[in-house]
């Protein structure tokens, strides 16, 4: 009799365990399936051994150049001063349209995918592969304005320095060559 | 009488200052161009400015210094010393009007870091900075990585003179000719040649890896800069790992291990002495020690377990070795990850390489391998001298353009270069700690700001105290002119104050 009890005991608690596992993982299917966490890209970079190869999303302004490979292309993000490598696939890439450089802001991007420390299929790098990227931004042109006052000021040192300049040259002529070593 | 003489020094030294910092200007015509074509009104107007405050205050001092005198040997020295100081805060002049800097200190360091080939950066949002600040932060590491000096002793001095003391104070004691004047021109002629065939070479590579026509010269051209003078910078913010490309950086590595090779190897290769290659003793130094710190790189790095392959592990581990023996500073991982991810085995290998650093009268710093080479020979000779009987003399041979014999005075002054080089680098260690910085990350960065490298492990950043700023600045151009300047200086100084004190007395 107390053996049977015992095996009851012990096959309720498999069948409580086998529960439990199936809800955790059920649990971590769904978290996959919506946005996974949005992490800040300097903190990927300080903290990549806890991030190796897990999937989640960055959002970052798209800078610098959009460099096509093959049917994939890389873009850079950055955010916060910190910019980090996509590998996006061509028609990802093909909505990107503004890239930030000076004078420009690129477009804000947010992209899902799997993050790499030190991704063996790109020599190492410390890289994203895009499964999804969407654009929550775009970017926009804006004309740097000269500075009146500094354009004026150029000119009139300008002015001052060549000024003095030649007459220093018309004082002394042609450098003097240094004397050889006296030593 | 004494206090004539001086005043008379000071003159001289300014008249030669003057002269230089007319060079500066000149220099600024390039960014100036690049303004101009892009259609760039705001930066075209910040280095026209930028022109006339250097050209103005370059030709005031050389007229203030004008009488007539020829420099000699001491002047040559001080003048280099102090042109380099007065250089670094005129050309730190479009970089404050950037906006792209938190203080004109931080654009000080960056112009000094720039001179001085290190490439440590103090820049903010670099990824949005104008193509004409980048081409000046470029242009600034190419002539300072060929000298300052031996620049405007290339464009100004007409007749061939001597002027030896400039050449020796801005870290260059070969000739190349008996002339220092044909020399500078020598060491221009060799960068620039090399200068038009790396950055063709560099643009294929960019347009290769996807950059547009223009934007991939622009890239060429300063990378191809960058990494011939040794220096470390880049005009994006992740450095290397922006181009995401084992071509680029492989072309970069070419171009970093060539830059840091002697003026005079070059020289010996171009005229067709190839076997010095081989047997140099410069060359064999800088194979060893890059040989052996290889090994314990790789050792550390696979132990970690750091890198997924071999491809990574060349790729991250050994360019990040090469980059820093040859002092380059280029870099194909982030800072955070030296010191993360690295573990001390690599990470010392990798400070020891930049302790040791490239040739002598190279683009390179550290304590040059020459130096290595030879106290490693004094050391050989000494230990044949304790085997060998008493009576018998040990001559020491090495192979440097030809055979020579190790003398007493070469030994002498090579330990005491790697002496003071190792106590101003532990003073850089020490400011490291003071400001609060884990002891190896402080024995890093002093390694790399001492040994002109430019790699860093994150100290080096706009938020760092303002003492350990100016240590580096400090460090950077005392070890990029290699102290002798420095020392006469600080005589010619003292000389000052003694002489007036006796004046007054
Ligand atoms: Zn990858």
């Amino acid at each position: 009799m107390p053996g049977l009890k015992s095996w009851i005991r012990r096959g309720m608690e498999m069948l409580l365990c086998v529960a439990l596992v199936f809800a955790t993982a059920a649990q971590a299917a769904r978290t996959e399936g919506d946005a996974p966490p949005s992490v800040p890209i300097a903190q990927l970079v300080a903290r990549a051994k806890e991030y190796d190869g897990k999937i989640l999303t960055v959002e970052g302004e798209a800078i610098g150049d959009l460099m096509k490979r093959g049917n994939h292309a890389w873009v850079n993000l950055l955010e916060d001063g910190v910019a980090i490598g996509v590998w996006l696939t061509e028609e990802q890439a093909s909505q990107i349209h503004e890239l930030g450089r000076y004078g420009n802001s690129g477009d804000l991007i947010q992209v899902r995918g799997t993050f790499h420390r030190a991704c063996p299929d790109h020599g190492g790098d410390l890289d994203m592969h895009a499964a999804a990227i969407q654009i929550l931004r775009r970017g926009s042109k804006k004309t740097v304005e000269a500075k009146p006052g500094r354009l004026a000021a150029s000119i009139g040192l300008c002015i001052l320095g060549d000024c003095s300049r030649s007459y220093g040259g018309a004082v002394s002529g042609k450098l003097r060559a240094p004397d050889p070593p006296g030593i | 009488m004494k206090k004539n003489d001086s005043l008379k020094d000071m003159r001289i030294i300014l008249y030669y200052t003057g002269n230089i910092l007319v060079g500066v200007a000149l220099l600024n015509i390039i960014p100036l161009l690049t303004a101009l074509i892009e259609r760039d009104a705001a930066s075209a107007a910040d280095f026209t400015l930028s022109l006339g405050a250097t050209l103005t205050l370059g030709a005031a001092l050389s007229l203030l210094g004008n009488n007539g005198e020829r420099a000699g040997w001491k002047h040559g020295m001080v003048t280099v010393a102090f042109s380099w100081i007065v250089a670094m805060v005129a050309a730190a002049l479009p970089h404050w009007l950037s906006g792209h800097f938190g203080s004109y200190l931080d654009c000080v360091f960056d112009v000094m870091s720039g001179f001085t080939t290190t490439g440590l950066t103090l820049v903010q949002d670099l990824d949005h900075v104008s193509d004409s600040l980048n081409m000046w932060r470029h242009l600034i590491t190419f002539v300072g990585g060929q000298g300052i000096v031996v620049l405007a002793l290339a464009l100004f001095v007409g007749e061939a003179g001597g002027g030896y003391g400039f050449y020796v104070g801005e870290g260059k004691d070969e000739r190349l000719f008996p002339s220092v004047l044909h020399t500078a021109k020598a060491i221009w002629r060799i960068s620039l040649l090399y200068l038009v065939l790396g950055t063709l070479a560099m643009w294929i590579v960019c347009i290769s890896i996807g950059l547009n026509t223009g934007r991939g010269f622009l890239h060429a051209l300063w990378i191809f800069m960058s990494s011939w003078s040794t220096g470390g910078f880049a005009p994006m913010s992740q450095n290397m790992l922006y181009y995401h490309s084992r071509l680029f950086e492989l072309v970069t590595f070419i171009f970093f291990i060539i830059g840091s090779f002697n003026f005079a190897l070059h020289a010996a290769v171009l005229k067709g002495e190839r076997k010095e290659l081989l047997r140099n003793l410069e060359t064999m130094s800088f194979g060893t020690t890059m040989s052996l710190l290889s090994f314990f790189t790789a050792w550390g790095l696979v132990r970690l377990h750091v890198y997924p392959n071999l491809v990574a592990l060349i790729g991250k581990g050994f360019y990040q070795l090469a980059s820093a023996h040859t002092t380059t500073g280029l870099m194909t991982i982030y800072p955070q990850q030296f010191a993360t991810e690295w573990g001390d085995t690599a990470l010392l290998a990798v400070i020891i390489a930049m302790m040791f650093g490239g040739s002598a009268c190279s683009t390179a710093g550290g304590f040059k391998g020459l130096r290595v080479g030879i106290l490693f020979k004094a050391l050989v000779q000494d230990t044949r001298r304790l085997l060998g009987t008493s009576k018998s003399i040990v001559i020491q041979k090495y192979h440097y353009h030809g055979e020579r014999t190790l003398g007493e005075q070469q030994v002498r002054s090579a330990a005491l270069v790697v002496l003071m080089y190792m106590g101003i680098f532990a003073m850089g260690t020490l400011a490291g700690c003071m400001a609060g910085y884990p002891f190896l990350l402080s024995v890093f960065e002093s390694a790399s700001a001492t040994g002109n490298v430019g790699l860093t492990v994150g100290l080096s950043s706009p938020s760092m105290p303002a003492f350990l700023k100016i240590v580096y600045i400090f460090n950077m151009w005392a070890g990029r002119l290699e102290f002798m300047a420095i020392l006469a200086s600080m005589g010619f100084v003292a000389s000052l104050f003694r002489g007036g004190r006796r004046a007054r007395a």
